[in-house]
């Protein structure tokens, strides 16, 4: 209330109003006046006064209806009565108009009315501030409310948004909200799970209803917080997958508000889980098929996968296996928790494992794979394992494990070793034999050409013919006993090449001179050509070079007609730009002495080019009879060619085409001791 | 001359008797044993061979042993060239690596079976044996 007072007073009578100025002016309050209730009516809306005295009995406008006027319009002016004597009924009338009190005339106590004026000031002042604060409340309410419906506007945005399916539940179990994106997931909206509290029921799978009405009721009745996986039918008839998750809800007062949770829709992760368990499922198939015994460690060294053969050779089930470490895995190999192959694969520092090695047999590596072979593992006592192990990855290429797998080889191994024992056995009876052929051959042979030879007096014509067949036919048997052995030898591995340093050209002159008797004798003209490029010496075998081109030779006069020619040449063949590249491929990349034996005889029919080489073939098998030989020249002579490192083949034009056989062998032998030794003699 | 056939085989013996017995006096003995022994009584009589024949493959001692030892015992007798015996070894094919290999020094030579009188010959006058 700033300034003085101010006083308004309405009567009439001046003198009261000049009474109540002069001691409302001791007071220091402004006192205005009024004569009647119009005016002073008037006065008190332009002036407001802090405290209006007014008289009732008036001109224009009486007292009781300045009462009325100002009630309206300033309810919380104080205004005070001035009424007559004996007019007491008038002053309550005027009070329940709303007048605040009421002081009798003649207003002859001043204290007492000064009394009643700081009273009503008080009690205006007091109704002021009462307004003021209501009114602040009154904001405060208003922005409060304001604040709470942005935010409800917020959560109302929230909830019905919500990816999930939002619900609370009330006690009983009934949809106090759902959040519409039921719809979504289910096909129902959230006003069909409001109003029918059966629907989620009726959608649930018959098999997982029971799962999902135990959860429910040990929310409901036990406040239990929980989570399952059920499904549904959704609107459309398709099948959705349901994560729900729930949790009890109280208020401030621990009383039970019912459940706020909410359904996910999980079809997609299930659909996925399952393709990976059908996944996981066909590999432990796959796993479990493996006919080897295999096992999978993860990086720490555990069991993470046993299959089904290994449980067969070792009798331990997967499931006592998976999820041991500490190579728990060899105690069924060796009877003792020991490192192994996988262990190698898994961590290659070596040192750790090599004390552990020695068992093992054969031991390589091909491409990360470590592979071996033991014969004395505790398992399988005289059984014989082959081992392979490899180490595995993750998908960033981080070491995730290793595999390892185990096959039992003994039966191989035995029939490898029964092959070998069967095959040693056969040479050694083909060696045998051999020279048990040849001791009376030798006496046949022997015997025959001392008679023959005349050794032991005249014989007749007829005899020596007949002698001569004998001696010719047991030659022949000589030369197939000894082609056979020599064929058994190469078979059985027992062909040794010797190599020493050799003389090409006189291993040339020598070998033509051997056939060159019987060439004459059928008029058959012999040429030789040496490439000029040729090295004086060669790396070889002597005496089986001296062989393949001895059987080449003969074999070239054998088949040639009378008056033919047969031809050798030698040709050096440097590793790149071969004259006749397209039928020696696979050769050894070094240079090659390319033997050539060409001649005009009765040659070969192409298909029977590549089986001539096989033993006991002629190109034409009517022909043996009529051409001597064993049979076993040319395959004997393409063993030794390729002992050797070389290759052979044979080129025709046909029947009485002549007929050309090339050799190629390396000038050095490949892989063997270079230095070289004295040529010896040779007899053959 | 005098010459002994060492030879298991008793028709490789009759063939080698049959052979040689037109160039010497021919001896036989059946088996490496034999041929040692042979060799020994020949010196005691003063008489020693001029060629001996020893077939690889024979009981008892094998030709290879034989010849080791007459060297050996040629060397404590301390014989002069001329005076030891001409050694001719008799093998078959597959022998020839061994006589190639590891007594090719001691022999004098070797003929393959099955023998014939011309190489035989050949080989017996090529060695030097009169």
């Amino acid at each position: 209330m700033a300034g003085a007072t101010k006083v308004l007073v309405i009567d009439d009578e001046p003198l009261l109003r000049a009474t109540f100025k002069n001691f409302f002016e001791d007071y220091g309050y402004v006192v205005l006046e009024a004569s009647n209730g119009a005016e002073g009516v008037e006065l008190c809306l332009r002036e407001l006064p802090d405290l209006v005295f007014t008289d009732l009995r008036m001109p224009v406008l009486d007292g009781f209806g300045v009462i009325q006027q100002l009630k309206e319009t300033l309810p919380e002016t104080p205004l005070v009565v001035i009424s007559g004597q004996g007019t007491l009924t008038d002053a309550i009338a005027a009070v329940r108009l709303g007048a605040w009190d009421y002081v009798a005339k003649p207003v002859l106590n001043m204290d007492e009315l000064s009394i009643v004026v700081a009273r009503l000031l008080e009690r205006a002042r007091l109704l002021a501030e009462n307004r003021r604060y209501r009114e602040h409340l009154e904001q405060l309410v208003a922005e409060r409310t304001q604040q709470l419906a942005e935010v409800a506007t917020n959560y109302k945005i929230i909830a019905d948004h919500t990816y999930s399916w939002e619900f609370w539940l009330d006690p009983q179990g009934s949809f106090v909200y759902s959040s519409p994106s039921c719809e979504r997931i289910t096909g129902y909206g959230a006003g069909e799970f409001m109003a029918d509290p059966q629907l989620l029921l009726k959608i649930i799978y018959p098999e997982d209803l029971r799962l999902f009405t135990d959860h429910q009721h040990g929310s409901l009745t036990e406040h239990a917080a929980g989570r399952l996986e059920f499904r549904i039918t959704a609107k459309d008839g398709t099948t959705r997958w349901l994560h729900h998750n729930c949790r009890p809800v109280f208020d401030d007062n621990g009383t039970f508000l019912g459940t706020r949770g909410s359904n996910r829709d999980i079809t997609e992760l299930k659909t996925a889980e399952d393709a990976h368990r059908a996944s996981e499922q066909r590999l432990a198939a796959i796993f479990d098929f493996l006919p080897d015994a295999t096992w999978v460690i993860d990086a720490t060294g555990t069991v993470i996968a046993w299959n089904k053969a290994c449980k067969e050779l070792t009798g331990i089930p997967a499931d006592a296996m998976v999820g041991k470490g500490n190579y728990q895995y060899a105690v069924p190999f060796y009877g003792t928790q020991r490192p192994m192959l996988i262990d190698l694969a898994l961590n290659p520092a070596a040192h750790l494992v090599e004390p552990y090695l020695e068992g093992y047999l054969n031991f390589s590596i091909d491409s990360g794979s470590l592979m071996a072979e033991s014969s004395t593992p505790l398992l399988a006592k005289g059984r014989y394992l082959w081992w392979k192990s490899t180490r595995l990855y993750d998908r960033a290429g981080q070491v995730a494990g290793a595999i390892e797998s185990v096959r039992d080889v003994t039966e191989l191994r035995l029939a490898k070793e029964a092959a070998v024992t069967a095959n040693r056995a056969k040479s050694a009876f083909l060696a045998t034999m051999s020279h048990e052929l040849r001791t009376p051959l030798n006496a046949i042979i022997g015997f025959t050409d001392l008679i023959h030879s005349r050794g032991c007096g005249e014989i007749s014509a007829d005899q020596a013919e007949y002698l001569g067949y004998v001696l010719e036919s047991a030659r022949h048997l000589l030369a197939l006993i000894n082609d056979i052995l020599d064929l058994s030898k190469i078979e059985a591995g027992k062909m040794e090449i010797q190599p020493t340093v050799v003389n090409i050209r006189s291993l040339f002159k020598n070998s033509l001179l051997i056939v060159s008797e019987r060439a004459k004798k059928h008029s058959i003209t012999t040429t030789e050509e040496i490439d000029p490029h040729l090295p004086e010496t060669m790396y070889a075998d002597e005496i089986k070079i001296k062989q393949i081109l001895y059987n080449l030779l003969s074999n070239a006069v054998k088949f040639t007609p009378n008056g033919g020619f047969v031809s050798l040449a030698a040709h050096l063949v440097k590793p790149t730009g071969l004259s006749t590249g397209q039928t020696c491929h696979g050769l050894p990349d070094v240079d090659a002495l390319l033997l050539s034996v060409k001649d005009s005889g009765i040659g070969i029919k192409q298909s029977d080019l590549k089986r001539i080489f096989d033993p006991f073939e002629q190109g034409d098998n009517s022909t043996t009879r009529s051409h001597e030989g064993t049979g076993l020249g040319l395959s004997l002579t393409k063993m030794l060619v390729e002992l050797h490192g070389g290759k052979i083949w044979a080129e025709s034009n046909g029947i009485d085409q002549g007929s050309s056989f090339h050799v190629i062998v390396p000038l050095q032998m490949p892989s063997c001791d270079r230095q070289p030794k004295e040529p010896q003699p040779c007899e053959s | 001359m005098r010459i002994l056939i060492a030879e298991d085989d008793f028709y490789s013996r009759k063939l080698m008797l049959a052979y040689l017995s037109v160039a010497g006096e021919c001896d036989v003995a059946a088996n490496g044993q034999e041929a040692w022994d042979a060799y020994l009584d020949a010196h005691d009589e003063g008489k020693p061979y001029d060629l001996i024949c020893l077939d690889i493959m024979m009981p008892e001692m094998d030709g290879q042993e034989v010849l080791g030892k007459i060297r050996e015992d040629e060397d404590r007798r301390q014989l002069g060239r001329y005076a030891r015996a001409k050694i001719l070894m008799v093998t078959a094919l597959d022998e020839m690596k061994v006589i190639m290999s590891s007594f090719h020094s001691l022999c004098d030579g070797y003929v393959m079976k099955p023998l014939e009188k011309e190489s035989l010959f050949a080989k017996i006058r090529e060695i030097g044996v009169r």
